[in-house]
């Protein structure tokens, strides 16, 4: 197989087995990987009535066959469960290392399901897998249980795993890898209840593209052009940390100017791009107008809140109901709602009621935005983001990536023949799979 | 002649020199045989690339008891010839960056080649903290930048 590893993880939390399992070529070409992939093994595995915090509940991580390439912006991952408080499918893609790591180590995704008796972690080795007691690393916010972890694995591991608000079954906790890079409200609270503190990987195995010199043209080229051309995307902010885009276009870069953002997730391309409020009232870190200062202060804010496994949005507006007078008094309240002595939820809940969009995917590590590409609600372009997610590339270039491109990339990639319509079936059999309605994701 | 001038104040940690590296040379994407290695520190927050310098006092190629590694008229790099390498490392003991590393799986040892003069790690890179360029005038752009600080200065001995 070229573009995946073709080996899927299961993990048993209750027995402590470990198993590689075969990824089909099959179900590889049909699913691609990511939410398709990770959709369709939940389907299988589960049954239909599970509740989130039941041993049942199969916690899912998948990457695509683009994770880890040099595409741009292919640092993606997806994980999924059924998630509190109604036990509706959570699907959260994010980027970072974590992903790209996984493939390095030989798996394309791991299925772990079970419960484990006392707190564990899991380590993963270059294909070899193994459970530890985690007891030492419980209650300790992400950060620092990243760096013990690192300390116990390997200094170049790559950690995924959840802060307090996790352990303490949060409907807003999240799974955060590389220390900022997060989603999934609730997939955080499933890992918590299977008492799975964390995933630590490391890979040097590498792999391969059917073929190679085709597949560098084709991402080198599309790079050349995100870095002459960058992305700058307009749209409505929502809850201080959705931007629902209402339109993107191309602005040509300057030469030798400073990238607009200070970090990237693995793979990103886009360091030029910005993002901005077409409300011009509200600010939006990201844009042209905001300082770096302003943009860091933020991006601070932001890691506080994920360092305890918290969604950074719906964690700011359930503190910001108690009106806090100081900062301090403001970082106390946050520790009290992650280690679960405040209500989980904001009266009034802001998430429902319509106006909020379904993000299914995390933010940009470096503001803290979820960027919602929402361009037109046409459907083609819904199924050629759930194809993103599915190979591995971040959505926020979605409607600045054709069905054609996509299916180059994933032919090059696999030795798959993709064509562009193959590539629009491919999704809207996912979302299909999905349905409208299940489609109630984490918020992340 | 060219050099690689690295922008650390650039470096995204997006690793994507470290995929083009090991793209190109090995055909695989596998960061752990790429000539070119992404350091970060503070949990991420900052990073930078870290490759073979082409110095012109070589210290590996001073070292190499093989007089295995040589220069390339065309692009300046400093090149192993496989033939003559004995794999005895003591070219990642002189470096001083730590550039070189062995490859285990193919033992041989890994050292930037600047890809015969179109290097893939300053292609592949978003935000330019790998910039490929003439020794002379790769750099204009951070003299401008430094003289812009010391116009102040000037301006100011005028008043």
């Amino acid at each position: 197989m070229f573009g995946w590893r073709g080996r899927l993880l299961r993990v048993n939390l209750t027995s402590g087995a470990l198993t590689p399992e075969r990824l089909e070529q099959s179900v590889a070409q049909r699913c691609l990987g990511g939410r398709g992939l990770g959709l369709y093994l939940h389907a299988k595995e589960a049954p239909a009535t599970t509740a989130p915090g039941s041993a049942v509940n199969p916690l899912i991580f998948t990457t695509g066959p683009l994770t880890g390439t040099l595409v741009p912006n292919g640092g993606r991952y997806t994980v999924i469960a059924k998630i509190p408080p109604f036990g509706e499918m959570g699907v959260a893609s994010l980027s970072g290392n974590w992903g790209p790591e996984l493939k390095f180590a030989g798996f394309d995704g791991i299925i772990v399901e079970g419960q484990a008796p006392t707190p564990v972690y899991l380590w993963i080795d270059n294909g070899q897998a193994e459970l530890r007691p985690a007891k030492h690393l419980w209650g300790r916010p992400v950060g620092e249980a990243t760096e013990t972890l690192l300390a116990e694995t390997d200094a170049k591991a790559v950690v995924a795993g959840i802060g307090p608000a996790g352990e303490n079954g949060l409907d807003c906790a999240l799974v955060v890898s590389d220390y900022a890079s997060a989603a999934g409200a609730g997939l955080g609270a499933v890992m918590g209840a299977k008492n799975l503190k964390a995933v630590a990987v490391r890979g040097t195995e590498g792999f391969r593209m059917a073929s190679p010199q085709r597949f560098r043209k084709l991402v080198l080229d599309l790079r050349a052009q995100l870095v002459e051309h960058a992305i700058a995307a307009q749209g409505t902010v929502l809850h201080d940390s959705i931007l629902r885009v209402g339109s993107t276009a191309w602005v040509p870069s300057s030469a030798g100017a400073k990238p607009a953002r200070p970090h990237g997730c693995f793979g990103c391309a886009t360091s030029f791009a910005s993002l901005a409020a077409q409300d011009t009232g509200t600010s939006i870190a990201l844009s042209e107008t905001t300082s770096l200062a302003e943009s860091q202060e933020r991006l601070t804010q932001y890691r506080a809140l994920l360092n305890l496994g918290l969604d950074f949005a719906r964690a700011k507006a359930i503190l910001q109901e108690r009106q806090p007078a100081t900062e301090s008094e403001a970082a106390e309240l946050a520790l009290r709602l992650a280690y679960g002595d405040l209500p989980g939820k904001p009266g009034g809940d802001p998430w429902s009621g319509g106006s909020t969009p379904v993000i299914d995917r995390g933010p940009c590590i470096a503001g803290g935005y979820a960027v919602a590409p929402e361009l037109t609600g046409d459907e083609e372009d819904q199924d050629l983001l759930a194809v993103l997610d599915s190979a591995g590339i971040c959505p926020f270039l979605a409607g600045r990536m054709s069905a054609e491109t996509v299916a180059e990339l994933l032919t090059a990639a696999t030795g798959v023949a993709f064509s562009a319509d193959d590539v629009l079936q491919v999704g809207q059999r996912i979302n299909g799979t999905m349905g409208k309605k299940s489609a109630a994701g984490g918020i992340g | 002649m060219g050099v690689l001038l690295i922008t650390a104040e650039n470096c995204t940690n997006c690793h994507s020199c470290e995929l083009a590296c090991s793209l190109f040379h090995e055909e695989e994407f596998n960061p752990a045989r790429a000539r070119v290695e992404v350091r970060s520190w503070d949990r991420n927050t900052h990073s930078t690339s870290m490759m073979c310098m082409q110095c012109e006092e070589a210290g590996c190629m001073a070292i190499c008891p093989a007089a295995a590694i040589g220069e390339d008229a065309a692009s300046g790099a400093r090149l192993i010839n496989a033939q003559k390498c004995i794999k005895c490392q003591m070219c990642l003991q002189a470096c001083p960056f730590g550039s070189n590393r062995y490859d285990a799986r193919a033992r041989k040892i890994l050292k930037c080649d600047l890809c015969g003069g179109d290097p893939q790690c300053a292609r592949a890179c978003p935000s330019g903290a790998i910039v490929y360029g003439e020794r002379n005038t790769v750099n204009v752009a951070k003299r401008r930048l430094a003289a812009e600080k010391l116009k102040v200065i000037a301006q100011g001995a005028r008043r």
